[in-house]
């Protein structure tokens, strides 16, 4: 698997360690750490990367993702790390008011944000809201029980919580400082060496914006947008963050929303919802002493 | 950032039980100046009573910090069976005296000739360096020696790599050179001399005159001094990222031998026109010999875990061989720890300009050069295998691997005369063998 890590060094000093993981461009920064170090403790972010991308991808045959979308209503026993992540996720449902849920997935079978850029068709979207919702699902850990055709899919969280358990492997392997760099969504353990804190740019994807730069000492940072898949029409910008509820991407959606806190996976929650709170992103945020940055 | 929120707070608590409770995995802190071990341990096996190899391995290397290491491979082969001795088949037991000095060995009629004594250890040590002098530059050297009862190998190394254009190409350069000595137990042979019979009759011999002379049972006009080969290889590699899921990388090699590149075991069948063996004669190959390779490999990382790696390399000599390998494998990760690796590769060449199954009567006096090595003949091959690897924890891991090898010989270089009478025989068999290698490394 070290095959798929590679070491650079980085212009001024030090080195980073790049791999790929859930289709972004993942790096581990280690303060003072050698080339041999660094290789070693990326290697370690990257097998837990990857276990967590196999365990939880919609596209692998035969793991439980799979096996709870192809049990036709049957009831299918969860496994521990699965189970706390349910439990997560459930309890973000109760704190978005429905915003957030698990089961919205399906709704990519109407809506394609690629090549063509077409609109979905109302009636194909109201008949899929039937499949969606986690006050249909019957949770009982270790047991979850979907109706027949709904499905669950767990991208919302899977690369923050990546980079929070890469933290800690990588927190309990080396007393050097670390930073972990998932495709933009971001966890430090503490300030650099010399005290100054990380300095990342992170890549809003909005033209004609500065690149806003996180300066990061410890904790979480993660980003929602639209800014890269959306679609257009008659004037008007639909993101690809959906709204379970009404199945279309909700109205005045800010283009991102960077937010800060203790954890990645907690950023997340936050970033994420406050964007399915459209116009009132910034408002949910505050309501919520969040630190965050918002693009429109 | 403040925290009193209460549904902040749960949610804080929320996050922090998802990954509070987690186990974390071990890991061992370093700071790149750790000791790591390899060991492996490789079992080849030939059907019928070829060759059979162990070769145990292990190899030890040293991070010293600051991109440094020191590392030391030692390897033993036991070697023993039976290995062709280029003769050709014939109607009538045939009857050799043995590479090893000792008695001679006869061969059934129709069977491939082989001398049944082929058995020796090979003792191998390898030292290497590394480091890093500079931004994006890498350096390694290493030196190695190895010895078995007939030969000795000396040879040393240097490769120097560069990274740039964001270290996303790498250039590479390498040269080594080794310095060999051949000293067959019953003397090298005179090239194209009938080789003696086994009997104590005409027992000749060292005619060269080396001290350490055994008699010559089978040595024929025997040279027992030790016979000398160098050889030097430069090579000229590119490797470049793709995209963030592929590379390729070219290269291109060359490599020139020169001194004693017979193999002093190997004869070659004297037949008349109804191809009943008269003698055999020691080979003889051209005292130089230049190989030349280009080699393209191509990485692809699927699912961003598992690899697929595919190669082809072309090789041309002065010998007038052509080779081509094709090599596929499939690096499969399953769970965190575990991988299974599918491997093929194909393999064909064509014979040399030397090569001759057998030689009329008369044509052992004539050419400069001829050899009946299988390995100089025309032969097509394929290898199927799958490796297993697990990762356990502190960093210790294993691999088994089983490959199997079948081998298809061509029959080229009859002989004019005697040619049509020859292909009643079998004379390019086919060779399977199976490879079995078991490796664990810890840190």
């Amino acid at each position: 698997m070290t095959d798929a890590i590679d070491i650079v060094r980085l212009p001024g000093d030090g080195f980073a360690g790049r791999f790929r993981a859930m289709a972004s461009p993942c790096e581990v920064l280690v303060d003072g750490a050698d080339k041999h170090e660094l290789n070693e403790l990326t290697a370690l972010a990257a097998r837990e990367s990857w276990r967590i991308e196999n365990r939880w991808s919609r596209y692998r045959k035969g793991n439980i993702v799979n096996r709870i979308n192809s049990a036709e209503g049957r009831p299918v026993e969860i496994d521990e790390e699965t189970a706390r992540v349910i439990d997560f996720c459930a309890q973000l449902h109760v704190t978005s008011e429905g915003r957030f849920d698990l089961t919205s997935g399906v709704l990519r079978r109407a809506w394609r944000f690629d090549a063509d850029r077409k609109l979905p068709d109302a009636g194909v979207i109201d008949a899929l809201l039937s499949l969606i919702g986690w006050h249909r699902v019957d949770w009982r850990n270790p047991l979850l029980r979907l109706q027949p055709g709904m499905e669950i899919d767990f991208g919302g969280i899977g690369k923050e919580y990546a980079v929070d358990r890469s933290l800690v492997l990588l927190s309990a392997a080396t007393d050097k400082p670390v930073m972990i760099n998932y495709g933009g969504d971001l966890a430090a353990n503490r300030p650099r060496r010399n005290g100054t804190p990380w300095q990342v740019g992170i890549d809003s994807g909005v033209p004609d914006t500065a690149t806003p730069v996180i300066r990061l000492t410890q904790g979480g940072v993660a980003t929602s947008g639209d800014t890269h898949r959306h679609v257009e029409a008659g004037g008007q910008r639909y993101g690809h963050i959906l709204d379970p509820r009404t199945g279309w991407p909700p109205p005045a959606a800010p283009r991102s929303v960077t937010v800060a806190s203790g954890t990645c996976v907690e950023a997340g929650a936050l970033s994420t919802i406050a964007l399915l709170h459209g116009a009132q992103a910034e408002d949910w945020l505050r309501s919520q002493h969040a630190d965050f940055h918002v693009v429109r | 950032m403040q925290l009193n929120d209460p549904r902040r707070s749960a949610l804080a608590a929320a996050a922090l039980s998802l990954l509070g409770t987690v186990p974390a995995v071990h890991a061992q802190s370093s700071d790149g100046k750790s000791w790591s071990f390899d060991f492996a341990t490789l079992l080849y096996s030939e059907s019928d009573g070829r060759v059979q190899v162990v070769e145990p391995k292990m190899r030890a290397e040293k991070g010293l910090g600051n991109e440094r290491s020191f590392g030391a491979t030692a390897t033993v082969d036991v070697l023993s069976g039976a290995s062709p001795n280029g003769a050709a088949p014939a109607s009538k037991p045939q009857t050799f005296s043995s590479s090893s000095g000792g008695g001679g060995y006869t061969i059934p009629a129709y069977q491939l000739p082989k001398d049944p004594n082929f058995k020796d250890q090979r003792m191998a040590l390898e030292l290497d360096y590394s480091f890093a002098p500079g931004i994006g530059n890498h350096v390694s050297f290493d030196t190695n020696v190895s010895a078995e009862s007939d030969y000795t190998s000396l040879g040393g190394g240097g490769r120097w790599s560069h990274d740039f254009n964001d270290g996303n190409t790498t250039l590479g350069l390498g040269l080594n050179y080794s310095n060999d000595t051949v000293s067959p137990k019953s003397g090298a042979p005179q090239p194209l001399s009938q080789m003696k019979p086994p009997s104590g009759e005409n027992e000749g011999g060292g005619e060269g005159g080396g001290g350490e002379s055994e008699g010559g049972e089978g040595g024929g006009t025997g040279d027992s001094a030790g016979k000398n080969k160098q050889v030097l290889d430069a090579m000229i590699g590119v490797t470049q990222l793709l995209s963030p899921h592929s590379l390729m990388q070219l290269n291109y090699s060359a490599s020139r031998s020169t001194g004693y590149l017979n193999d002093p075991y190997k004869v070659l069948s004297v037949v008349d026109p109804s191809a009943t063996p008269l003698s055999y004669v020691y080979e003889s190959r051209p005292s130089s010999r230049m190989k030349q390779s280009l080699y393209a490999q191509y990485k692809h990382f699927v699912f961003d875990s598992d690899v697929v790696d595919f190669s082809y390399r072309f090789m041309t000599d002065d010998w007038g061989i052509k080779s081509h390998t094709a090599d596929l494998s499939n690096r499969w990760n399953f769970g965190s720890t575990q991988y299974l690796e599918p491997h093929l590769r194909w393999y064909r060449q064509n014979q040399a300009d030397f090569f001759h199954a057998a030689l009329d009567q008369g044509q052992e006096t004539t050419l400069p050069y001829a050899s009946a090595d299988p390995r100089l003949g025309a032969f097509s091959a394929y290898t199927v295998g799958l490796k297993y690897g697990h990762q356990l924890h502190n960093g210790m891991s294993w691999d088994i691997r089983a490959e199997y090898y079948t081998q298809h010989g061509q029959v080229t270089g009859l002989p004019p005369v005697a040619g049509s009478a020859l292909s009643q025989f079998n004379l390019a068999p086919s060779l399977n063998a199976a490879y079995l290698t078991l490796g664990f490394s810890f840190k």
